[in-house]
């Protein structure tokens, strides 16, 4: 544990229970085993296709999931099985949805004023009102707002009072578990800066989680690639978009439209086609039936977290 | 597209709003009003006629309507206002004990399921499904018979009978609002079960449950009078629309209107609480058009004028 | 490279007009915009949402519903206006010449079906002569031509069995199962990751290709324009404010809305110190539209008369036209291009 850790996951594990088809009962392993560690001050971005176990991961460390195993410590305190009281207040969560995550007979003003309420229960009425004006004026909207319901905004906007939502509470630390794969692109832009703004002036500390590469750099200082509930990649968001070391990272890079009628698309990786293939195989690396460089080692074992450059790691064989 | 409708940007709960596109909704407003005024003549009726509903006159049987008795007398020579104003006062008070017990308990099973889920909502469910298939009937003569016949305590298997629908209601809509993000959200914040539950589920649940909640009192005042008219419910000679019903078919070539008043009463009844229903529903939708904002008494007085071209 | 000539056009959008009854009066979703597909090549509709593009393709095959009112123009498919059709004939067009798919699969499909009846229904609703047999078979192939592995088992499946990207596929295969002319796509990869989204624009791409089909693909993305498209018409709050070709719309944009939309994507070349650009403000209010252009409120560049007149369509190159005053100004004196 460092002093500059202000989260620390170590070997986090969640499944979910569920009948497949045939009415058998299977075990998800949506996380399975993640370590690491977000940088007081940083976004750590967490990429990887819906399905890999992101949300989970993000939900999770913030014990609106309860973990099947592993330790999470949050600001030095072991927060697993922890009474989560004194520590909701200090991490938000903004979500996917824009729509769906606020509720649908509140006003804006309520939205915002509900963790208010919940944590400063002191506050009078004057104040609490000052705060959410002044909050919703701080992500873009205006105080003609409040009294709107959530309907009447646009992806971009209900986004906005989200966000306002959880910095309401001065957090410390928020999960942005996709915010801006439902937006438009111009939104995406819009959204994606005001994160960059607010987190300068209130010294906040993201995760942010997505399954764009070309999103999540823009605002990442470090990115983790997971896949099938593993972390198989991280390091500086540099290390990983420019020296990519795992070759589902380099999928996912590939990914990206190039928006360059001339570019043309370099390669075109397979894809997971079936439920089946997002099953977890016995043994050997979880990329390997897709991997064009599987050697027969990955078949057999499992790869583990190892450096490859300062600050860069990858969970790979061949390298 | 997004239809997007300008809304006054004043403050006022969701309940006001309502309130206010409820008053723009002319039929929900009339509904309302009729069934209220129902309600109140049949509540007041002691102070309403000057007759007993037991006073009998040999003299003045099977009377046409006149100044003495506006709607007429019965075959023992009653007065048919006073047994209707009677009967519906003991209808709706069976109706309205009934349905409100059966609300209460309801939403709470339905609450409790819908929240806590899992073990409680496994245990729950069956039972819910089991007093749904017993017919209401059944229920209200095992009542009778258990606590005494001709005393009203068949309201208590109407109560019964209607609270699986209820627990049903708020368990679906409990469940569908504590699997929203939105509920995440709050719990993430901070927000207590209690918060969770007086915030978000009770504002997401009751709309539909006002709703049900008419449904449902229209439905147990129609198996009310239709107990009655079986002669499970309330004994003559107290009145209670159904029995009323049942001793005027006798008469139906001699003096229909013994039988059409109280048919009337209920039908009206029933018509105007589900109408009123109905408009509830549209208005506690925020999606709904929120009407320009007017004081209460210019909205009611608005329902008559004609609606303006500029609308 | 310019084929102008009338006779490969096969879907000819002129004036379209449509616009909204709503409570607030008059909603002008679409307002009079022409633009037209030739046969085998791809046209890009792009624009925000809200700025009507998937319901100027709506009314294409006749799938508005009320309060959506079309108030005039005409669209013409080989020739032929198809606004006025009876529903019959508007049936017999849909599926057998044009095919759509949409950005949600999962509501297209029936979940008591399984996906194989799904298909082979479609194949005999508009082809009499086939065989359940002969329909099956060809199902089976189309599944194969959208790199699905084993079409034969996903024939048995039901569509809540299979992923978003999945069902995306299958989609693709059903619309292209009677071998439409053309194919009108909906942004049919903005609910997918970028890996499967990767996979279908090849998949649709590769599709296209082999059946020399016309496509008009409607996006908010123009990464994927960049993919995928010939020409594209970039919209605008009902607007069409620019058009052209896909190398002159990316290399020479005249608009500041295209040029700024275009560098709000997301990219994986730029340096990492470099902020990602965004407009700001927001789409300006459809029914509060001014005599100006639609992009003034938010343009870098609007000046006072952007504000006062409709800006005229202006030819920059062969089939390059945009709507823009700076563009009307110096279109005859070729000056340096506004850039952002």
């Amino acid at each position: 544990m460092n002093a500059s850790d202000l989260l620390v996951v170590e070997n986090l594990k969640k499944s979910y229970k569920v009948r497949d088809k045939t009415g058998r009962r299977m075990l998800i392993k949506a996380v399975d085993g993640v370590s690491l560690a977000v940088l007081r001050g940083e976004t750590l971005g967490l990429v990887g296709e819906s399905g890999c176990g992101k949300s989970t991961f993000g939900r999770t460390i913030l014990r609106l999931t309860e973990p099947d195993s592993g330790r999470i410590i949050y600001d030095g305190a072991d927060i697993t099985r922890a009474d989560m009281r004194p520590y909701r207040r200090r991490m938000q969560i903004v979500f996917q949805d824009p729509y769906g995550s606020l509720d649908p007979r509140s006003r804006v003003y309520n939205i915002v004023e509900e963790g208010l309420r919940a944590n400063f229960p002191k506050y009078s009425a004057d104040r609490l009102r000052e705060i959410v004006m002044e909050l919703l004026e701080s992500v873009g909207l205006e105080a003609s707002h409040a009294y709107r319901y959530p309907h009447e905004f646009s992806g971009g906007q209900q986004q906005r009072i989200g966000i306002a939502r959880a910095i309401a509470v001065e957090p410390e630390f928020i999960v942005c578990d996709e915010p801006v794969s439902a937006l438009d692109v111009s939104y995406q832009a819009q959204i994606i800066s005001l994160l960059k703004r607010l987190q300068d002036t209130l010294s906040l500390t993201y995760l942010f989680i997505s399954h764009d590469l070309s999103v999540v750099r823009y605002i990442s200082d470090r990115i983790g690639v997971m896949y099938l509930g593993k972390l198989i990649e991280l390091g500086t968001s540099e290390e990983v978009t420019l020296y990519p070391a795992h070759q589902y990272t380099k999928a996912l890079l590939h990914a990206v439209p190039a928006a360059d009628p001339r570019a043309g698309r370099a390669k075109v990786y397979k894809l997971t086609d079936d439920i089946e293939d997002l099953s977890i195989p016995e043994k050997g690396c979880r990329y390997c039936r897709l991997c064009e460089k599987a050697a027969p080692v990955c078949f057999e074992e499992e790869p583990i977290l190892r450096e490859v450059a300062p600050g860069h790691s990858c969970a790979c064989h061949i390298l | 597209m997004n239809g997007k409708v300008l809304r006054s940007d004043r403050a006022g709960g969701i309940w006001k709003d309502a309130l206010r596109r409820f008053c723009a909704n002319r039929i929900a407003v009339i509904s309302l009003a009729v069934f209220l005024l129902i309600c109140l003549s049949c509540a007041l009726a002691p102070w309403l006629t000057k007759y007993s509903y037991t006073a009998i006159n040999v003299h003045n049987t099977l009377a046409k309507p006149s100044a003495e008795h506006w709607l007429g007398t019965d075959n023992l020579g009653r007065d048919i206002l006073t047994r209707t104003l009677y009967g519906g006062r003991m209808t709706l008070r069976i109706a309205f004990a009934s349905t409100v017990t059966a609300l209460i308990i309801g939403s709470v099973i339905g609450l409790a399921a819908g929240y806590f889920g899992g073990r409680f909502d496994f245990l729950i469910s069956p039972v819910m499904d089991i007093v749904a298939s017993i017919p209401v009937i059944l229920l209200a003569l095992v009542f009778e018979a258990a606590l005494g016949w001709g005393r009203g305590n068949f309201m208590y298997a109407i109560a019964i009978a209607a609270i699986p629908q209820f627990a049903r209601l708020v368990h679906v809509c409990a469940a569908s609002v504590m699997g929203s993000e939105y509920i995440q959200a709050a719990r993430a914040l901070g927000v207590g079960p209690f918060g969770i539950i007086s915030r978000h589920i009770i504002h997401n649940v009751a709309p539909a449950l006002i709703v049900r909640f008419t449904g449902a009192l229209a439905e147990s005042m129609l198996t009310c009078t239709v107990l009655g008219y079986l002669s499970i419910g309330i004994n003559p000679p107290t009145p209670e629309w159904g029995n009323i019903i049942y001793h005027a078919r006798n008469y139906i070539r001699l003096a229909p209107h013994l039988m059409i008043i109280p048919c009337a009463a209920i039908s009206l009844t029933g018509i105007s609480v589900s109408l009123a229903g109905d408009g509830l529903r549209d208005a506690l939708d925020p999606r709904g058009e929120l009407p320009a904002a007017r004081g209460l008494t210019a909205g009611f007085l608005s329902l008559f004028k004609r609606r303006g071209a500029a609308n | 490279m310019d084929k102008d000539s009338m006779s490969d056009i096969l879907l000819d959008v002129r004036e379209l007009d449509v616009s909204f009854d709503t409570h607030t009066g008059k909603l002008h979703a679409v307002n009079k915009i022409s633009y037209a597909v030739r046969e085998g090549e791809v046209m890009g509709l792009v624009g925000e949402s809200g700025s009507g593009k998937t319901v100027s393709s709506y009314s294409i095959l006749g799938l508005l519903k009320p309060p959506a009112v079309i108030n005039g123009g005409r669209v013409l498919y080989k020739g032929r206006d198809i606004l006025g059709l009876s529903n019959k004939e508007a049936a017999a067009i849909r599926g057998r010449e044009i095919s759509m798919i949409f950005q949600n699969p999962m509501s297209c499909f029936d979940p008591v079906f399984t996906i194989g009846s799904q298909m082979t229904e479609t194949v005999l609703a508009n082809d009499k002569t086939a065989s359940k047999a002969e329909a099956a078979a060809r199902s089976i192939d189309m599944l194969r031509e959208v790199s699905i592995r084993n079409p034969g088992q996903l024939m048995r499946r039901y569509s809540y069995e299979l992923s978003g990207g999945m069902l995306q596929r299958v989609m693709i295969a059903m619309a292209l199962l009677c071998k439409p002319k053309l194919l009108i796509a909906d942004e049919p990869t903005t609910a997918l990751d970028v890996t499967i989204q990767a996979a279908i624009i090849q998949i649709l791409k590769k599709l296209q290709k082999q059946h020399n089909m016309a496509m008009l693909y409607i996006t908010h993305n123009f990464g994927i324009v960049a993919e995928i498209c010939d020409r594209v018409s970039v919209m605008c709050g009902g607007y069409i404010v620019e058009q052209g070709s896909t190398d002159d719309i990316f290399y020479s944009s005249a608009h500041p809305y295209t040029q700024l939309l275009m560098k709000m994507v997301p990219r994986m070349d730029t340096p990492l110190s470099e902020p990602l650009p965004y407009i700001e403000g927001l789409p300006s209010d459809p029914t509060a539209l001014g005599e100006g252009c639609v992009f003034c409120t938010r343009c870098p560049y609007s000046r006072d008369i952007c504000r006062e007149k409709k800006p005229p369509e202006v030819s920059l190159a062969p089939g390059h036209t945009a709507s823009c005053w700076l563009r009307a100004d110096n279109a005859s004196a070729e000056s340096g291009r506004p850039s952002v």
